[in-house]
């Protein structure tokens, strides 16, 4: 029982870290969260949304009402490797590659 | 007893991952608006509650906006009986039966099959600035600007074509109908660009249209410029527009504008109190002008005359999904400029003061 509740706090904690993620020079990398402030173009997504700041939290409102939203992991990962210093965000724990 | 928390608890974390990798979007926004006139009564508007869904897998995307305006209430009233296959004319219901409407504001699906080529289908918003940032959740005024009013149809019904052909340049080519009636059927394309000069994020485009007439709508060219920039808070968004009948033999028989000329120039500056959110003051100011109206015409739309408009405003937002709108607009007496002696519509100076408040979710 410990372990399932200790399982399920840890699942609940990391689905709500995000992280950030670059395509540099056609590779996908992970990088910070002011390397991600500085990203002019960005493909947002609902997944890790809460993390964000409050630009990107913007960022996230006009992307949905313009729908542009991604939030297909396949999707994004496919649009970010066509678009060169683009970027993106996730939940911890999911891939993006 | 521990069975059954076992179960509860596997059952909410395969609901918490679920949530995590879910590819479907469910969100929308609730707007609802104040208007008060010197001297009147205030009115109240409950304009906008709206669905918006959207999945996408691999290159291909789907997404619909579904918008409930004005508090819909659909009572057919006593005309119960007659059968909805036969369709209903304005006016059919008695007062006050039928109220707001429902409508799929977009619904397309599209396929991103290279950065340098999309396909857009089914019924999507025009490609113009106020166009696509008019949502009440992004937009900083209350109410609809002349660009989008009258130079290009509000909806296409068919298909689109964009692209980036790289260095901060885009394109789109479109074909299909307007169903807001200002159009018809047409072909339009738009060149833009966007990118960084120093400081400042800029964009900027131009486009044309090729309506084609019907027996109310005669052939039309409309031709669209187009700019933004934001630079340390400030904003500015500009557009003009133009458009223009091309059969002089129809066109004075007709109740819209032969021509029509429109402005829209916004300014703002966001202040960012973090912890407390962001005020935004704003200053809009809106012209439009209109020749060729039939002699003894008085059904041209009120937005077919020569008006100018001037909006101050602040936008509070304490949440990026939370926005509070408060705005004092400014229209004076309408010129007429031309011989006909019926427009008689903004006649007198009309200053209002509106306060809006708009929910969005995702």
């Amino acid at each position: 029982m410990k372990t399932l509740l200790l399982s399920l706090l840890f699942v609940t904690v990391s689905a709500n870290a995000t992280q950030y993620y670059m395509n540099k020079g056609g590779t996908i990398t992970k990088i910070s969260a002011s390397e991600f402030d500085g990203c002019a173009k960005v493909f947002y997504r609902k997944s890790g949304k809460k993390g964000l700041s409050g630009k990107h939290k913007k960022g996230v409102v006009k992307a949905t009402l313009k729908g542009e939203l991604l939030n297909d992991a396949g999707a994004v990962a496919k649009a970010l490797s066509s678009h060169e210093g683009s970027c993106t965000h996730s939940a911890d724990g999911e891939s993006i590659k | 007893m521990k069975r059954n928390f076992t179960l509860v608890f596997s059952l909410l974390a395969v609901l918490t991952l679920t949530s995590v990798q879910a590819a479907t979007s469910i969100s929308g926004y609730f707007d609802m608006e104040m208007f008060k006139k010197k001297d009147k009564a205030p009115t109240y508007r409950q304009h906008h509650m709206n669905l918006m869904m959207q999945h996408e897998v691999d290159i291909y995307k789907f997404f619909t906006e579904v918008e409930f305006e004005d508090a819909t209430d659909m009572n057919w009233g006593n005309k119960q009986s007659q059968s909805p296959s036969t369709g209903y004319a304005k006016g059919d219901f008695a007062k006050g039966s039928v109220q707001g409407r429902l409508f799929v504001e977009r619904a397309w699906a599209e396929a991103n099959f290279s950065k340098y080529f999309s396909l857009r289908m089914g019924q999507m918003l025009h490609g113009s600035l106020f166009y696509q940032n008019h949502y009440p959740s992004i937009a900083l005024y209350t109410g609809k600007q002349f660009t989008r009013k009258t130079i290009f149809g509000r909806n296409i019904l068919g298909l689109r074509i964009t692209g980036n052909l790289g260095m901060g340049i885009s394109y789109q080519l479109w074909n299909g109908k307007d169903n807001n009636a200002v159009t018809n059927e047409g072909n339009g394309a738009k060149l833009a660009w966007a990118g960084m000069l120093g400081q400042a994020s800029v964009s900027t485009g131009v486009q044309m249209a090729k309506y084609n007439g019907t027996a109310n709508a005669v052939d039309q060219d409309a031709l669209g410029f187009e700019a933004s920039v934001d630079a340390m808070g400030f904003g500015l968004w500009f557009e003009y527009g133009t458009r223009k009948m091309n059969n002089d033999t129809v066109k004075f028989s007709t109740a819209r504008a032969a021509e029509a000329k429109t402005m829209d120039i916004l300014l703002s500056y966001t202040m960012d109190m973090e912890e407390m959110g962001e005020f935004v003051p704003f200053f809009m100011y809106s012209t439009h002008e209109g020749t060729g109206f039939q002699k003894g015409d008085v059904t041209a739309d009120s937005y077919y005359t020569d008006k100018k408009e001037m909006i101050f405003g602040v936008n509070y937002r304490p949440l990026p999904t939370i926005t509070w709108k408060l705005q004092y607009k400014n229209q004076p007496k309408t010129t007429s400029y031309d011989n006909t002696d019926t427009l008689n519509k903004g006649a007198v100076d009309s200053n209002e003061v509106a306060l809006a408040f708009v929910y969005f979710y995702n």
